[in-house]
């Protein structure tokens, strides 16, 4: 019993030690830190030990607030405004160390006056971890010296196996400020790869970058540029498609660029089970929006006209039920992925000349007649298909013809069978009157 | 047989040549006497006894019966999970495609399931009237009549206070003739459309592919209008006006019978009549059964 508290105050004392140490050790940092050099010509630096974890010792303490300070950064910029500050990982990989200060000042956090500490709250002081390594007196000769003129070629050792182990924990002090966005992205394809193991799927800073952050859609095209970052060969053939190249190269407003379909933070994979059968509402989102399609010359009536065929009607309950999508075609099965170019393009799998071997996708036998039974998307009209229309109409006239015939004939019968009701009733009723006068008659003369 | 027997006669002596006439004329007589009882003996049949001494009449064989029962399933069927495609867009139907039928791929599944029984059923139905029509050599009692129009305008007259008399029906009505031949015209229509969404890629290799719309289009409406047809036509002349079990029971009253089908009526009982003295008198004929087989011939005792 008098062991263990005594143990618990040898604990609570020890604790108590090296806060206090830390502490002092930032103020030292603070006050008296040259930017450290190092020479070139010893690449790493003999202080960093390997296999010592990241942030240990550091990483205990609470959160200090972000300190109020005219410059708040210069601590970290000391070393960080270094161009030529480059740490090497375990795997030899280099990363530069540099931040600038005027692209940082200039990205979106920057403006709003977030200081280093705020993404990087587990680096308190100098140096970043107990493993450190640079001795600033080793190139500095005395305190205080202008740093800005004695910034040398640095290289330092990085406690990390690779980019991404440092990397990856740093993009969890996302989480505080961005909820919203981090919790959209749970269900989302780049999280289940991430999850799988697979530790160089994009996480926040890989799109929206780090220091030098900006608004991730001026101009819209950088969207899909930055998509491009990974999904290359989508990127290429978007860019031939009607849509990428009206964003490329006219920034128009409307066209889709990568999110609009795939969706943002929350970013699906085609392979999702009911990515196919929602597909069709994307595309309706847009084509079926008259306003927005008269500006170009296009007709709304394509999303209906689907919805009434074979393949839409499948589709659209598969949908509203859930779950798995129909294996039937939605848009675009015949239209294209990425590259959708209008049906007037020779190019396009829906030009006239190329329908044949796009229904043969799916049909592997469809004749070069085959591709006319589906409509094109055209309502029915005497230019268009006389004898569909034809057929369309005298139905309409046969339909009530028919029905307004048999009504006529039972409305007849009704009422010949009514009236011939009534004048049984009259009939018996009279008859009993008649007899109940002459009843009453024998009556009174019997009396 | 002329040509012979004149050949013939140029030899032998005026009398015996007037035996021998007389003798093959008998022998015709008796063959459609023979032909003629047989007929009625089968309407016959159809008069029953039952026991009281009421008398009933058989209105629809076991086949009959089957066939319709099976049609009744397979047109219900067909109707219901057809229409709930045609209407899917609207939100309960898919409701119901979704939720109480577990999908559109089971409700094709049971509306092909549903397509073949009625199209066995069609045919096993046009293979009957094959043999009505090239073995038994009949056009059969549903075949249109100048007298189902005299009929028709009958009722309307009838209907519109014109005429005191309600036109007398054989075997069929006119109500039930326009019935028949409208299912007829349906199914026809409905079975070819049906086809060709079902083997668009048959179909396209031999029509133009705008041939799978039209089909569509068509089966579609006719649906409707067949639907319809039912719920009005069938329904009012069936259900409505008359509770007719007959197509259940088999068996019809004499006052139905007198009511709906007074030619029909007529023919059975006049036939009854003419195989009851027929056989009570079945070794010389009676010039009483002759008369009865007159009025017979006047009213057809063919169907």
């Amino acid at each position: 019993m008098v062991n263990r508290r005594r143990t618990f105050r040898l604990i609570l004392g020890l604790l108590g030690m090296t806060l206090a140490l830390l502490w002092m050790g930032r103020t030292v940092s603070t006050v008296g830190a040259d930017a450290p050099a190092q020479a070139t010509s010893t690449p790493v630096a003999t202080a960093t030990p390997t296999g010592v974890q990241p942030g240990a010792g550091t990483a205990e303490p609470v959160t200090p607030p972000v300190p109020v300070d005219v410059d708040p950064h210069s601590n970290c910029l000391m070393c960080h405004s270094n161009p030529d500050f480059i740490g090497v990982f375990d795997n030899r990989q280099e990363i530069s160390l540099f931040v600038s200060r005027d692209h940082y000042a200039s990205s979106v956090h920057g403006q709003k006056g977030l200081q280093c500490i705020a993404c990087h709250p587990n680096i308190t002081g100098y140096p970043h971890s107990d493993a450190e390594q640079v001795n600033c007196l080793d190139c500095h000769d005395e305190l205080g010296g202008n740093m800005e003129t004695k910034f040398v070629a640095m290289r330092v050792r990085m406690p990390y196996a690779d980019q991404r182990a440092m990397s990856l924990p740093i993009n969890e002090f996302c989480l505080p400020c961005h909820e919203k966005e981090f919790d959209s992205t749970i269900d989302s394809a780049h999280v289940k790869v991430l999850n799988s193991g697979n530790t160089q799927a994009p996480v926040c800073m890989d799109c929206h970058g780090s220091h030098e952050m900006t608004p991730p859609d001026e101009p819209r095209s950088k969207i899909s540029q930055t998509c491009a970052t990974c999904h290359e060969a989508v990127y290429s053939s978007y860019q031939g498609s009607i849509h990428g190249a009206a964003l490329e190269h006219d920034a128009n407003p409307d066209v889709p660029s990568c999110i609009d379909c795939h969706g943002v933070h929350s970013v699906r994979g085609p392979r999702d089970p009911s990515f196919r059968g929602d597909s069709i509402v994307i595309c309706g989102k847009c084509h079926g929006n008259k306003e927005l399609m008269e500006k170009y010359g296009i007709s709304t009536a394509v999303f209906n006209s689907y919805l009434d065929d074979f393949h839409g009607r499948t589709v659209n309950l598969f949908r509203e039920k859930g779950g798995l999508s129909s294996n039937k075609a939605v848009c675009f099965d015949c239209h294209g992925v990425h590259n959708i170019r209008p049906a007037d393009d020779p190019l396009s799998s829906v030009y006239p000349d190329n329908l044949q071997k796009t229904c043969q996708q799916c049909h592997e036998e469809a004749s070069i007649r085959f591709p006319q039974a589906w409509l094109s998307h055209y309502t029915p009209s005497w230019e268009s298909t006389p004898a569909l229309f034809g057929v369309d109409i005298a139905y309409k006239f046969l339909i009530p013809g028919t029905l307004g015939g048999f009504a006529l004939y039972i409305g007849l019968d009704v009422r010949k069978r009514w009236s011939e009701k009534q004048h049984q009733r009259a009939r018996i009723k009279a008859i009993a009157e008649e007899e109940l006068d002459e009843y009453d008659f024998e009556e009174n003369d019997e009396q | 047989m002329n040509m012979t027997s004149k050949k013939m006669t140029s030899n032998k002596p005026q009398a015996a040549h007037q035996a021998e006439e007389n003798a093959e004329i008998e022998k015709i007589r008796a063959k459609v006497r023979a032909r003629r009882l047989q007929t009625a003996r089968e309407l016959a049949k159809r008069l029953q006894i039952l026991p009281g001494g009421t008398r009933a009449f058989i209105r629809f064989n076991a086949r009959e019966r089957f066939e319709h029962q099976l049609l009744i399933g397979s047109f219900t069927a067909l109707g219901f999970t057809g229409l709930l495609q045609t209407f899917s867009k609207m939100g309960f139907v898919s409701w119901i495609i979704n939720v109480l039928l577990g999908g559109i791929e089971t409700l094709r599944t049971i509306h092909h399931l549903a397509a073949i029984v009625f199209a066995v059923q069609a045919i096993y139905h046009f293979s009957g009237i094959v043999y009505l029509w090239f073995v038994k050599r009949e056009p059969g009692s549903m075949w249109p009549k100048w007298d189902d129009f005299k009929g028709l305008l009958g009722m309307f007259k009838f209907n519109l206070n014109m005429a005191k008399e309600r036109p007398a029906f054989d075997r069929f009505s006119i109500e039930e003739k326009v019935e028949y031949w409208a299912l007829l015209w349906g199914t026809v229509i409905m079975g070819i459309t049906g086809v060709f969404q079902w083997f668009p890629m048959l179909i396209t290799s031999l029509l133009p592919g705008v041939a799978i719309p039209i089909a569509r289009t068509i089966h579609a409406w006719e649906a409707i209008l067949a639907v319809l047809s039912i719920l009005t036509w069938h329904m009012y002349h069936t259900l409505v006006k008359e509770n007719n079990q007959s197509i259940f029971t088999g068996m019809m009253t004499e006052e139905e019978m007198q009511e709906n089908h007074a030619l029909e009526y007529h023919r059975i009982v006049t036939a009854a009549e003419f195989v009851r003295k027929a056989s009570l008198k079945h070794q010389n004929e009676t010039r009483e059964t002759i008369e009865v087989s007159h009025e017979m011939v006047e009213l057809g005792t063919t169907d």
